[in-house]
């Protein structure tokens, strides 16, 4: 059995487009797992989407789609009206995604369908669409051989971390999160959770993590910031933080993601070398994320 | 010589972004396009190429800036919180449509909303935002500005208006007008457009479809590259920009538009608009000249 990670939009806060950033590229995040089953599954609908599914209605093999919501901030899901296999009345586009007090993504997913806003008829989203609810800690099977986890992350609302496995393998998706010491507690009841013992809390979340990416074979990882710049309440973690991390899960490969927009491929490469040195001593392989790339495993 | 009126494309896409390097020549953003007159800057819609705009802005220096949004449908707004200036309080930002100003706050708030967002709301953003409801033959930043109503609904519930907007120069000598979003349609909205563009110096028109997919997209609101060529011919226009590209069409598809449309209407003066060039109208004689 085998598990590909597929990168199509790497980019982080927005959608940019520059020359000197296309090596890494511009698109914002979208992920996809690629296994022997025919049925498609996506993390996130960033703007990395929309070549896709233009090259999935000229190609279709199945016309099941699962999309995983890490988040509902615009960067994560501002292309998926304009996902081109929902004009399509024959598929099933269910979402797997948190719900937050604040709102549900099912609310948010139709406001983005408002006609006042909808660059496309409104009519023309012709698929079944399904919205599955899962929580932080949760796991849950998509067709008979994948399994999903998730983790809360430290970050606004409630934003989920992603462990897919296939299989002898894993692929984990940690975006978007901040690290969470001295009291930077930004997800949906962190602060709550933290009162009477914050050290004891902090230590447990990140436990958690740690435990949530054990022996993974592939995590891709916010590493917004460089390691000079982090503004932790900000919401994203840098290449330092991320790699001290994936020591700890002892994950075999670290790959630097959600790319901040001002970054020149020069910049992103430079974050990648800063921790070169030291992921080669600690045994973790590590690599910059790039649109289009993919990693097989298995 | 009179008054300066020139146009730089920051965003030319129409939908959604398709930045890659396949589309790097006309560029990849969605809806921006600064009107450079003698006077302050004034932006057209806020698609992300405004982010990029944005980033011209150095941080010190307090920046002065109208706002003038066609409709509100996302690509012509999305951009609006990752504009540069909306994070220095010493901006004055002015936000203008024929929209009652408390429903255009209204209607630009939900790109602020904590769920979407790190942010919490228009009113909190840092910068000095104001909200405007434009009437026909308003002056902004030296320039006349009056508006039409394009064919831009979609579906039969749609009763969204999307605007075509017309700058003068206060000399009367210059005349710019954009209709970004316009389905050329044998009707009389195309007609009053068409009288609105009347002999402008540059018009500036909806092209996202060949003539082959507007077969299929009839009502999405959108013109077949033909059809919008046809409308600039019939104003009278001086010279047509085409704009807003489909998020699939690259750069080599928009050249071999470009040849076959030229052959086809040898006597008309038309370009695919490009990102971050500037097409200076000088002399009734216009000129585009390249910058970064
Ligand atoms: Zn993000
Ligand atoms: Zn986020
Ligand atoms: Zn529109
Ligand atoms: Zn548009």
């Amino acid at each position: 059995m085998s598990l590909t990670l597929c990168l199509h939009g790497v980019r982080g806060s927005r959608p940019t487009d520059r020359l000197d950033q296309m090596d890494f590229g511009c698109n914002s995040t979208c992920i996809e797992f690629k296994t022997e089953n025919n049925f498609y599954l996506i993390l996130d609908g960033g703007t990395g989407l929309i070549p896709r599914g233009r090259e999935i209605v000229q190609n279709q093999k199945s016309t099941e789609f699962n999309f995983i919501i890490t988040h509902t901030h615009w960067d994560h899901i501002l292309a998926l009206p304009y996902f081109e296999p929902l004009q399509d009345s024959k598929n099933t586009v269910t979402f797997y995604s948190s719900k937050p007090v604040r709102a549900t993504f099912e609310s948010l997913f139709n406001r983005m369908l408002k006609e006042r806003n909808l660059a496309i008829p409104v009519e023309q989203i012709k698929a079944k669409i399904n919205f599955k609810t899962v929580k932080s800690g949760e796991e849950f099977k998509i067709g008979n051989d994948i399994s999903i986890s998730t983790y809360q992350l430290n970050h606004q609302g409630i934003t989920l971390g992603y462990r897919v496995r296939h299989g002898n393998h894993s692929a984990c998706v940690i975006t978007d999160n901040a690290p969470i010491d001295n009291g930077n507690y930004m997800g949906e009841g962190m602060a709550a959770a933290a009162k009477g013992n914050p050290k004891a809390f902090e230590s447990k979340f990140r436990q958690g993590l740690v435990k949530f990416l054990a022996n993974a074979d592939t995590v891709v990882y916010d590493t917004h910031f460089a390691n000079d710049n982090l503004k932790a309440d900000w919401g994203h973690s840098t290449p330092a933080l991320a790699l001290d991390v994936c020591y700890e899960a002892r994950v075999k490969r670290l790959v630097i993601f959600h790319h901040a927009p001002e970054d020149s491929d020069h910049d992103v490469r430079a974050k990648l070398d800063s921790i070169k040195d030291r992921a080669k001593k600690l045994g973790v392989e590590v690599d910059a994320a790039t649109e289009g790339k993919e990693w097989v495993h298995g | 010589m009179g008054s300066r009126l020139a146009v730089k494309f920051w965003g030319t896409r129409g939908i959604i972004p398709s930045p890659r390097r396949s589309t790097s020549v006309h560029g990849g953003n969605t809806s921006c396009i600064e009107i450079l007159s003698d006077r302050e800057p004034t932006i057209v819609d806020a698609g992300f190429g405004i982010c990029h705009l944005g980033e011209t802005y150095p941080e010190a220096k307090p920046i002065d800036v109208n706002i003038i949004f066609t409709h509100m449908h996302w690509d012509h707004i999305h951009g609006l919180p990752f504009f540069n200036p909306i994070y220095f309080p010493a901006s004055n930002i002015r936000l203008y449509s024929p929209l009652p100003a408390n429903t255009l706050k209204q209607e630009l708030d939900i790109l602020f909303n904590g769920s979407y967002s790190p942010f919490d709301g228009i009113e909190n953003m840092p910068a000095n935002i104001s909200f405007h409801q434009l009437n026909n033959g308003d002056v902004i930043a030296g320039l006349d500005v009056s508006f039409i109503n394009l064919q831009h609904a979609l579906g039969p519930n749609d009763k969204n208006p999307c605007y075509g907007y017309k700058f003068k120069t206060a000399d009367g000598d210059k005349t710019l007008t954009i209709a970004t979003d316009h389905e050329a349609l044998p009707n009389k909205v195309n007609q009053q457009v068409l009288d609105f563009a009347k002999g402008a110096d540059l018009m500036i028109h909806d092209a996202q479809y060949t003539l082959d997919e507007y077969q299929t997209k009839k009502g999405w609101g959108h013109s077949a590259m033909e059809h919008a060529v046809e409308n600039i011919s019939n104003a009278e226009a001086k010279l047509g920009l085409l704009t807003h590209h489909d998020p699939h069409r690259n750069d080599d598809d928009l050249q071999k538009m470009f040849i076959k449309l030229k052959a086809q209407y040898p006597g008309v003066s038309f370009e695919f608009a490009k990102e971050r060039v500037i097409y200076e109208i000088s002399h009734n004689n216009l000129q585009s000249k390249k910058t970064g």
